[in-house]
């Protein structure tokens, strides 16, 4: 299957979900997904902070971590290519200071620019940090989208692709999740059931549904 | 202000020291990933062409280009193994290959051993992240029934042949991993049909990678 | 509290999956085996334990050599350094998984990195290690990664035995049994974990009445 624009959006929205198939987002899932607004206002903030993350992350692979020929040592210092300094050992932390360091700025812009913005979304903000789908995505980009440490064809632009696409899916099991949790709200359900198991239960009705887009050809 | 350079020392100093510890680790772990790789490809070697007694690999020299399409420096890459029935190198008995393919969740590397004639020996499915229970079932080989997917089902399939059930062809998918399984199929189809050229004129050089 | 309570109470009453539901992903995600959801419970333990030790004795090492406003500017950024402490294990388990433990590195995929950003860690490095000293800190980590692990393995144990008929890859339940596919599939953790928790209410229900 080759990976075209076409093909990754499909992908991450439905065919592998982030959230219903590759179990990605669980937390702010699980805990936001009660109300439909903040369904959506969190979708939105994570939207935005997967697509900004992954762009500035995909950077700092490609310029200072990997051996790549847009890597600094290399465009910069001129040193031969073979020596490059393999430093894809540090992406986990270079990612997650990366992550933590743009949503503590990202809450910072929107508290100045827009207070009624950060009155909606800002709550959820912090709670995005320990999203494993923003480090997930992250990473995802670089296990497709590279190949001994060097990227392949169109890799930045589907590295955006699939960030955006992700989120938007996220956005997308959300809202859903919402609607029927605020229905739930008001049939009667068992007493061990309510809260969190039910919503468990759901979700995983809701994985079964997905699960109908893997058979999809999308060649 | 000076608060924030001072704190921001700290939190270097810390990074720093954390990111000393892991390259001195990182140096001790690297030759034994990178020994793990090579032991997965000699493994599969083994196994795609049991009767070889020499496997000698053919290098390709592949430019690698930058974004205006300058050549940048060349690498060598592998391009496919060539088996020898004695330590001479005298007498070729087949070739091996490695396909690969975007799967479900992960990139598929399969290595594939022909017989000089171009006849599918065997496959080992090298490396993949599948799901669990399902596209990871890839890996099953055991003798074929005719039912359940497994990679003995390759062998001797011609190209034609060499599409999955839904596709048109012979190729018995897993249940529930129609991706992962028609990844595997073209790919090794894919390559195969490359490979058939070039054994077919051993001598020519090759044009492409 | 003592310090065995301090341990027994991360594995049932304040176990971190079923009554915090911190860590859910790799929960989900890791649990179609019981070897799998042993190799992630070990990974994550180890990196719970180490943090814990780092963090408690960073922030006694601060307190000693720090005056009183010194502390106050270190609290600011005590969270990115206990970032930069937890990635720091994190990324050492990778290492050492892919070089020692292929196998395991490649069944857990993306979610060895993950575990940095796994609730439960970060969770007990700032709610514990940090305001208590080394050997409780110790005890809690030791109580939390068990009481993970556990949660790990009972919903891996209905989810093998359910979905393919195997525990740790020995056949259980017969040639005949035919394995319900959807157990493996992501729907059955989703369905297994709903049930283990409304299992657990009942529980406490009962027990108020």
């Amino acid at each position: 299957m080759e990976y075209g624009i076409f093909q990754i959006i499909i992908l991450s929205i439905f065919i592998n979900n982030f959230v219903l198939s590759r179990f990605l987002g669980l937390c702010p899932y699980m805990g936001v997904s009660k109300q439909l607004d903040s369904a959506i206002g969190m979708g939105m903030a994570v939207t935005f902070v997967m697509t900004i993350a992954s762009l500035v992350t995909w950077l700092l692979y490609s310029f200072f971590l990997a051996p790549t020929y847009q890597n600094v040592f290399y465009t910069l210092f001129n040193t031969p290519i073979e020596s490059v300094p393999d430093l894809t050992f540090l992406r986990t932390i270079v990612f997650i200071l990366v992550i933590a360091s743009l949503v503590q700025f990202i809450e910072m812009y929107i508290q100045k620019i827009s207070p009624t913005l950060y009155r909606a979304l800002g709550i959820y903000l912090p709670l995005i940090t320990t999203n494993c789908a923003i480090l997930g995505v992250a990473v995802l980009n670089i296990d497709l989208f590279f190949t001994d440490g060097l990227p392949k064809d169109n890799s930045f632009i589907l590295t955006l692709v699939q960030a955006f696409s992700a989120g938007i899916g996220f956005t997308l099991v959300l809202v859903l999740m919402a609607g029927i949790r605020e229905k739930l709200e008001m049939a009667n359900i068992p007493k061990p059931l309510r809260g969190l198991p039910i919503a468990f239960i759901v979700a995983g009705l809701m994985s079964i549904a997905f699960l109908g887009f893997s058979g999809m050809n999308i060649n | 202000m000076n608060n924030i350079i001072r704190l921001s020392i700290v939190l270097a100093l810390v990074t720093l020291v954390a990111a000393f510890v892991l390259a001195e680790i990182y140096s001790v772990t690297k030759p034994q990933i990178e020994l793990q790789k090579l032991a997965k490809t000699q493994e599969a070697l083994n196994i795609v062409l049991p009767d070889a007694e020499q496997i000698i690999p053919k290098t390709n020299k592949v430019p690698v280009k930058d974004s205006e399409g300058k050549t940048l420096y060349e690498k060598d890459v592998i391009a496919y193994y060539t088996a020898y029935s004695d330590a001479d190198t005298t007498d070729i008995i087949g070739y091996a290959f490695k396909a690969e393919g975007n799967g479900y969740s992960s990139v598929i590397e399969t290595m594939v051993g022909i017989d000089t004639t171009g006849l599918i020996k065997n496959i080992k499915i090298v490396s993949q992240k599948e799901t669990p229970g399902l596209g990871d079932l890839s890996e099953n080989d055991e003798p074929f029934t005719g039912k359940k997917w497994s990679t003995q089902q390759f062998r001797d399939k011609t190209l034609e042949a060499l599409k999955v059930d839904k596709d048109g062809g012979e190729i018995v998918s897993i249940t529930g991993a129609t991706i992962t399984s028609r990844t595997i199929t073209n790919s090794i189809r894919d390559e195969l049909k490359g490979m058939l050229t070039k054994i077919k004129e051993p001598n020519k050089p090759d044009m492409e990678n | 509290m003592s310090l065995l309570s301090e341990v027994i109470k991360g594995i049932y009453k304040e176990n971190p999956v079923f009554r915090l539901a911190l860590g859910l992903c790799p929960v989900l995600a890791v649990s179609t085996s019981i070897f799998n959801a042993i190799g992630m419970g070990a990974a994550t333990t180890f990196v719970l334990l180490s943090s814990n030790i780092i963090v408690s004795l960073l922030i006694l090492l601060f307190s000693k050599i720090l005056s009183e406003q010194g502390q106050k500017s270190i609290n600011k950024i005590r969270i990115p350094m206990f970032i930069v402490v937890i990635a720091s294990f994190v990324t050492i388990v990778e290492m050492v998984m892919s070089a020692y433990f292929p196998a395991l590195s490649e069944s857990l995929g993306i979610f060895i990195p993950l575990i940095v950003v796994n609730c439960i860690i970060l969770g007990r490095a700032e709610g514990f290690a940090s305001k208590n000293p080394l050997i409780p800190s110790i005890a809690d980590a030791i109580g939390m990664g068990i009481g993970f692990t556990l949660a790990l393995v009972a919903i891996a144990f209905a989810r093998e035995l359910l979905g393919s008929g195997e525990l740790l890859g020995i056949n259980i339940l017969g040639a005949n049994f035919k394995p319900v596919l959807l157990m493996i599939l992501p729907p059955g953790a989703f369905l297994v974990i709903g049930l283990y928790l409304a299992l657990l209410n009942w529980l406490d229900l009962r027990k108020k009445a």
